[in-house]
């Protein structure tokens, strides 16, 4: 038959026990995560907001003006492109096919002055008149 | 023994170059009470281990806040109780279960738990303990084990002097049940 128990009888000793040296251990490895922690602090309170964001902006500035400023050799650059399309352009001009021109112009009937129909009706050269 | 009152260590800490010496100072009048009250709620060894660290890092980057308003012993019992809640919150959120169903888990690890040398009747009352509400056995492992008062465990846990004494009858009353029915 069993017998009731009371918790207040029970012997309260510790029975749950830790390694070795544990509680030198632990106070060691707390003291290096807290030193670790301290040191992110303080390289945190230096690199502060207020000396951070000038020099960042400044670095940015420099960086623009040394990617903005053309060098020689960059106008060089531009002077031999323009050059090079210049003389597309005009090789384009002379060369272009005018078939390729009348696609681009409106497909309608072309009206004509009632002097210029009279002289294509009558077959007289429209150059002579002009002239 | 300590040599200092908790207004002296707070003094103390206001000056930079002795921080140091006043953590040092907390971390080894408190160390051990703190690892052995989140041992009795997290059953683990390891789990105690991280979570007792976790506390101290806490004081140590807290401390500048701290007015003096409860004692400092107080205070660190109170961020290692929420500390160890909080591990068995998140513990249970990867198993989906509340946190009062831990106790399955914790008994699984007392019986793993390789630093445990009670006798049968001590693991019987662990057994008992662990099938408590995890607030509820807080408050009896206070009262039983470590014989704090009353008003000592409400400063800790926030809870009124007559909810923790009614707490404290109900748990005894499960677990005397629970012996005598095991």
């Amino acid at each position: 038959m069993k017998q009731n128990t009371d918790i207040e009888q029970f012997e309260k000793k510790q029975s749950f026990k830790v390694p070795e040296n544990y509680f030198l251990e632990l106070k060691s490895d707390i003291q290096s995560k807290t030193e670790k922690l301290e040191l992110k602090f303080n390289l945190s309170h230096y690199f502060n907001l207020k000396i951070t964001v000038p020099i960042l902006v400044s670095v940015l500035i420099l960086f623009m003006i040394f990617n903005y400023i053309p060098s020689s050799d960059s106008i060089d650059n531009n002077v031999l492109s323009e050059e090079i399309y210049t003389q597309f352009v005009e090789f384009e001009i002379e060369n272009i096919n005018e078939e390729y021109l009348f696609e681009f112009l409106p497909d309608e009937d072309y009206v004509f002055s009632d002097e210029i129909e009279y002289l294509i009706e009558n077959d007289i050269d429209y150059d002579l008149i002009i002239k | 023994m300590n040599k200092y009152t908790d207004h002296d260590l707070l003094v103390m800490y206001k000056s930079a170059d002795r921080r140091n010496y006043v953590f040092n100072h907390i971390i080894n009048l408190y160390q051990e009470r703190i690892y052995w009250h989140i041992r009795k709620i997290l059953i683990s060894h390891d789990d105690s281990n991280d979570v007792t660290q976790n506390t101290f890092i806490k004081v140590f980057e807290n401390f500048s806040k701290f007015k003096g308003q409860s004692k400092i012993f107080t205070w660190i019992y109170r961020i290692a109780t929420n500390e160890s809640l909080s591990f068995l919150k998140n513990k249970r959120k990867y198993f989906f279960e509340s946190i009062d169903n831990v106790s399955s888990s914790l008994i699984n690890n007392l019986k793993s738990e390789k630093y445990f040398d009670g006798d049968k009747a001590e693991k019987k009352l662990q057994k008992a303990i662990l099938t408590l509400p995890v607030k509820q056995r807080i408050a009896f492992n206070m009262k039983y084990f470590d014989n704090m008062k009353y008003e000592q465990i409400s400063k800790i846990l926030g809870t009124s002097v007559g909810a923790l004494k009614a707490n404290y009858y109900h748990a005894k009353n499960k677990i005397q049940k629970f012996l005598n029915e095991n």
